[in-house]
């Protein structure tokens, strides 16, 4: 099967999937993110440009995060991986869902960034002036409102390559590493399966973080521009790497990571309650049924909702003792809530949800409702409410 | 010698699901895989298959890895693995390109499994039987030598019983090795060949030709009292 034969199959299936097309999922997205760098701008021009920063880093997190879903933790992955399809077309339809979802998420930051192209122009002018810049004669070199824009644009075009080339090249990567001998010689796949892209993940946004002073200025310096021309080019250079090794190692890539998971997903620990589970459990009267199924089935099912309330506990912990800036505090938190939002959705649908089953059980639909709340509520306060009160206070 | 499975071991975690099971399938065989529920079989099908990886020993079809012989297996999963939003005739047809199946392939199967008239409805509005019918074409369609069906054949009506077992017959006259497992053991009797039965992860016993002839001639449920006599009703472990 070639590449435009396998596209065509997976485009008519997806158009049907999908609700709307991830560009105007970019454009919709965009326009809440505009709205906070809008009210960050106010207060000054630099937090605004911050404020967009956060923004674009928890949006490139997404799509960083969701590249393997784009390549090989598919639904699909099991059916794909029997057919004698070649490793060059399976790449190369991943590689265009993750080119789509990088597209979409470039777009959303450059709306988001629309707002500082708005600014006034002195405040600008005032805030990016090079004041190592000593000119014997003319003007102060600085940024008008439109450049001011186009850096940050710049910036995110390079986290779009970034998302679209090289988290893609990386993971396939990654990938090739699991490829070949047998189980017992992968103890460590989930670790490399997640260490190593969440390591380049990492390594990108901290590229961007130390870039970002060329965010309010007119002169490319050293750490920036090694950190644009650096990722553009190592974007390229991998996907072409990636593409080069695709034929031999992706077919084997799918069939085996959607084998690993098969295994692994077939072997559950099965713990019992936690104590807060239990202390929550008595003060729900008669949804405490629900909650504690809700909470068990949550528990085996989605072990990643701990392991990212972990992580947002100790970023924000950390954050609280550095004194960090509320708009980084708003960013975090409205990740977590963005999560929290996914897993609650999560609560009311297949495995943890069966409503047919439900419907036949002496559980009223209210009861049911509040187990769920409950569920998302505790899960909130302990991992996002405790330390972002915390960091607020230290902010204060 | 179409498929051969040499000291197969699969643990999922410390529990072993399949210990060191050998056999070996010929072309224009139907085999039928017995055993309670936890035995094993639905693990080694999948490992045939490609799609689990085995802790230990190999499986060769045609002589090649099963890694690399994609294409010349059909596997029938539990559930089946229908992509939702396609149609019958898309999902059928999908899978019969990727393999390279003439043009026409796709039809004329679901032609023969009596699934024609629903070809043109999404998988995901299908009942139960309408999805193992569908499964089981997506298994058959191609050149396939080695179908797979892991209980493909619960849940159907008679008449699709009927078409599926016909279907299956020709697979197997034009060459292709069946193994599939069930526990109606009346629809097997009609059709197998071959007669194996895992129980804990190993297989137990392996009869065919004359043996399976001689036993079938005992009776109707000569199956189900070979089946009780060789596996202990210990409950499931």
């Amino acid at each position: 099967m070639t590449t435009r034969q396998l596209l065509r199959w997976m485009r008519v299936n997806e158009r049907r999937q999908r609700g709307l097309p991830s560009l105007l999922v970019g454009v919709l997205a965009g326009l809440p993110l505009a709205a906070f760098v809008y009210w960050r701008a106010q207060a000054s021009v630099e937090t605004g440009s911050t404020a967009w920063l956060a923004v674009a880093i928890v949006a490139f997190a997404f799509a960083f995060l969701r590249v393997p879903f784009h390549l090989y933790w598919r639904s699909d992955a099991a059916l794909l991986a029997q057919l004698p399809i070649g490793g060059g077309p399976l790449f190369d339809a991943a590689l265009l869902r993750c080119a789509r979802a990088a597209l979409a998420t470039f777009v959303a930051t450059a709306i988001a960034a629309v707002p500082l192209a708005l600014l006034d122009a002195h405040a600008v002018h005032e805030a990016t002036r090079q004041i190592t810049a000593t000119p014997f004669a003319g003007d102060v070199p600085a940024l008008t409102p439109l450049m001011f824009f186009l850096h940050h644009v710049a910036i995110a075009g390079v986290l779009a390559l970034a998302a679209g080339l090289l988290i893609p090249g990386v993971v396939v990567w990654a990938a090739s590493l699991l490829v070949g001998g047998s189980v017992a010689d992968r103890t460590s796949a989930g670790t490399i399966l997640g260490a190593i892209p969440g390591a380049a993940g990492a390594f990108i946004f901290v590229g961007a973080i130390l870039a970002s002073s060329w965010l309010t200025g007119d002169l490319i310096d050293e750490r920036s521009g090694s950190f644009l021309f650096g990722v553009s080019f190592a974007s390229i250079a991998a996907v072409v790497a990636a593409r080069h090794a695709a034929p031999r190692v992706m077919d084997r890539i799918l069939r085996d990571v959607s084998a690993l998971d098969r295994q692994r997903l077939a072997h559950l620990d099965v713990r019992p309650p936690t104590a807060l589970e239990r202390a929550v459990a008595a003060l729900l009267g008669d949804a405490a049924l629900p909650y504690r199924k809700d909470a068990r089935l949550m528990r085996r099912r989605y072990p990643m909702a701990f392991a990212l309330g972990a992580v947002a506990f100790i970023t924000l912990a950390i954050m609280g003792l550095a004194h960090a800036a509320r708009p980084w505090l708003v960013v975090v938190a409205g990740a977590a809530a963005l999560y929290a939002a996914t897993l609650a959705s999560r609560l009311s649908h297949p495995p943890i949800e069966l409503p047919r089953l439900s419907s036949t059980l002496p559980i009223t639909a209210a009861a049911r409702r509040r187990a769920k709340l409950a569920w998302i509520v505790s899960w909130s306060l302990v991992f996002v409410g405790a330390p972002l009160a915390f960091a607020l206070l230290r902010a204060s | 010698m179409i498929a051969q499975v040499r000291e197969l071991t699969i643990q999922y975690g410390k529990r072993t699901a399949v210990d060191g099971l050998s056999l070996e399938l010929a072309g224009g065989e139907i085999a039928l895989l017995l055993g309670p529920n936890g035995a094993g079989k639905s693990t080694t099908l999948a490992a045939m298959a490609g799609v689990l990886l085995p802790t230990a020993g190999s499986i060769t079809v045609e002589g090649a890895d099963v890694a690399a012989a994609r294409g010349k297996v059909g596997f029938a999963d539990q559930p089946p693995q229908l992509y939702d939003f396609f149609t019958v005739e898309e999902h059928v047809g999908f899978v019969a390109e990727a393999r390279g199946a003439a043009a026409g392939a796709a039809a004329t199967l679901l032609d023969k499994l009596g699934l024609s008239k629903i070809a043109q409805r999404p998988c995901r509005e299908l009942s139960f039987g309408m999805r193992q019918r569908v499964g089981l074409a997506a298994a058959l369609v191609g050149d396939v030598k080695l179908v797979l069906l892991d209980e493909t054949l619960n849940g159907l009506d008679p008449h699709a019983a009927r078409a599926a077992r016909t279907t299956l017959r020709e697979a197997a006259d034009a060459g292709a090795a069946v193994l599939m497992s069930t526990h109606l053991l009346g629809v097997a009797e009609r059709l197998c060949d071959r007669i194996l039965v895992m129980d804990r992860g190993k297989l137990v016993d392996d009869r065919r030709g004359d043996a399976v002839k001689s036993l079938l001639a005992q009776g109707p449920s000569a199956i189900e009292d070979l089946y009780v006599s060789l596996i202990a009703d210990a409950g499931v472990e």
